[in-house]
């Protein structure tokens, strides 16, 4: 296994927060929550474990022994109609042709269906469509959770990217080294 | 000079931003060494990211060098030198400017298409250079163009289906690596950015379009500003969640300002051009 310290990209003196707030932020970049539906998923997945054990082995490091994380599983839905289940597995295993084919031959189009349709065209990167047939899941079944967390993902891709630009320093963090600096020069 | 994947300059880091001027005038030098002068004046925004995007996914730093050029005989510029990166991404551009020219013939009537009849003879020497040296890419042009142009025969409705085709044609650029892995991040990042860029073409050229009744996927729709920025902002977070599953390297944060900001700021100015209008 890698260093853990440079899989969190922390030194080896960082403190015990500065740990923890770095592992959170690659945790939140790498959250399955972002990959739903996603043909990188798996790389994802291989990446949140990695930082998570990084930060396993670091807490168990200093703690000696005995932390536990905060790691992150998926959970999985099922279906109960056999054909839904089949187009799930297709989804999940990447066959969006098969999904697709079985989709169409489907003859009644209820709430489960829009939203498998949905999740074909999210994983498949058309986004205009996947978001009428979420809404339609949504709106036909507003009681189920999951069409609804799936719509509110897919609301939440179409938001402006830009708080996730790279992090640098912010202007507040500007003003406050200013404001030290000011301090440190009264000292001097 | 022109093209859609622009970073905001005031986010950049000044050494970033000195890389991305580095990589245009690389990409504008190796244009003209491989390609001839009038290659030069292909030279654009969208590629050179892409030179900086598969240099920053290979993990190659790239080198530097000082070289004159026609546009600055004077003082001598800070180029990114020849790199496999450079080389592939200027034999793309002319063979995807060499179709986009002769779809332009295609679309207007002769004496319209006169223009682009010159540019076309002009530029064939320089495409059937690129074609020899990357043949599969003239390929997948090829197809995607044949399968853009049964979509607009059709009207067939629906952005994602017309976009697809030239996301696709994007993504076959994933080719340019051997890994496994890279190849599959790099597929979804230029999968994205390239639907992103036909959907911002689309909607940059609405007017036009519809005042010539040439075909627009978004005139067709209907779609509002709103929905197209949604679905544009849909992929862009796509890409960005492909892009962070690479390792870090000095051109991350880069490709990250293009995604996060660049863009962005380019459908903006769109949309508030519209506002205006209205």
């Amino acid at each position: 296994m890698n260093d853990p310290y440079s899989v969190l990209g922390v030194s080896q003196s960082a403190s015990d927060d500065e740990i923890k707030s770095a592992y959170r932020a690659l945790a939140k970049k790498y959250h399955p929550d972002n990959y739903v539906n996603n043909p990188l998923a798996d790389l994802a997945q291989e990446k949140m474990k990695e930082i998570n054990e990084a930060y396993d082995t670091i807490t168990k490091m200093r703690a000696g022994g005995g932390a536990n994380s905060g790691g992150y599983y998926n959970t999985s839905h099922n279906s109960s109609n056999p054909t839904y289940q089949q187009i799930r597995n297709a989804i999940a295993g990447n066959n969006l042709a098969l999904a697709e084919q079985l989709l169409r031959q489907c003859p009644n189009h209820d709430a489960e269906w829009n939203f498998l349709m949905g999740s074909l065209f999210v994983r498949r990167g058309w986004f205009n469509e996947a978001m009428k047939y979420m809404s339609t899941a949504c709106s036909m079944d507003p009681a189920n959770a999951e069409y609804r967390s799936a719509y509110q993902q897919l609301m939440q891709m179409g938001q402006n990217p830009y708080q996730r630009q790279p992090a640098g320093m912010s202007p507040c963090d500007c003003c406050t080294m200013l404001m030290c600096a000011d301090c440190l020069c009264d000292c001097i | 000079m022109y093209g859609y994947v622009v970073p905001l300059k005031a986010e950049l880091k000044v050494r970033e931003y000195e890389h991305y001027k580095a990589a245009y005038c690389g990409l504008c030098h190796t244009l003209g060494r491989k390609y001839g002068v009038v290659a030069r004046f292909l030279v654009n925004y969208d590629f050179t990211l892409l030179s900086i995007v598969l240099d920053g996914m290979s993990g190659e730093p790239c080198k530097y060098e000082k070289k004159r050029c026609i546009a600055s005989p004077h003082k001598r510029k800070c180029i990114c030198s020849k790199s496999r990166s450079q080389e592939f991404t200027a034999a793309a551009t002319v063979i995807l400017a060499y179709w986009k020219i002769k779809d332009n013939i295609e679309d207007n009537s002769f004496f319209k298409g006169l223009p682009y009849r010159f540019l076309k003879l002009l530029n064939t020497r320089a495409y059937k250079k690129a074609k020899g040296d990357l043949e599969w890419f003239d390929k997948a042009v090829n197809e995607s163009i044949s399968k853009l142009h049964a979509i607009e025969e059709k009207r067939k409705q629906g952005i994602d289906a017309a976009a697809d085709t030239f996301a696709e044609l994007m993504a076959s650029i994933s080719g340019y690596f051997e890994d496994d892995v890279k190849r599959r991040i790099s597929r979804e990042v230029f999968y994205h950015v390239g639907r992103v860029i036909y959907i911002l073409d689309a909607f940059y050229d609405v007017e036009e379009d519809e005042k010539n009744q040439n075909y627009n996927p978004i005139v067709l729709t209907g779609l509002s500003d709103e929905e197209i920025t949604t679905t544009i902002n849909c992929s862009l977070n796509a890409a960005i969640n492909a892009w962070s599953l690479i390792d870090e390297n000095p051109l991350t944060d880069l490709v990250l300002n293009v995604l996060t900001l660049g863009i962005p700021s380019v459908v903006k100015e769109k949309e508030k051009k519209n506002e205006r209008s209205v």
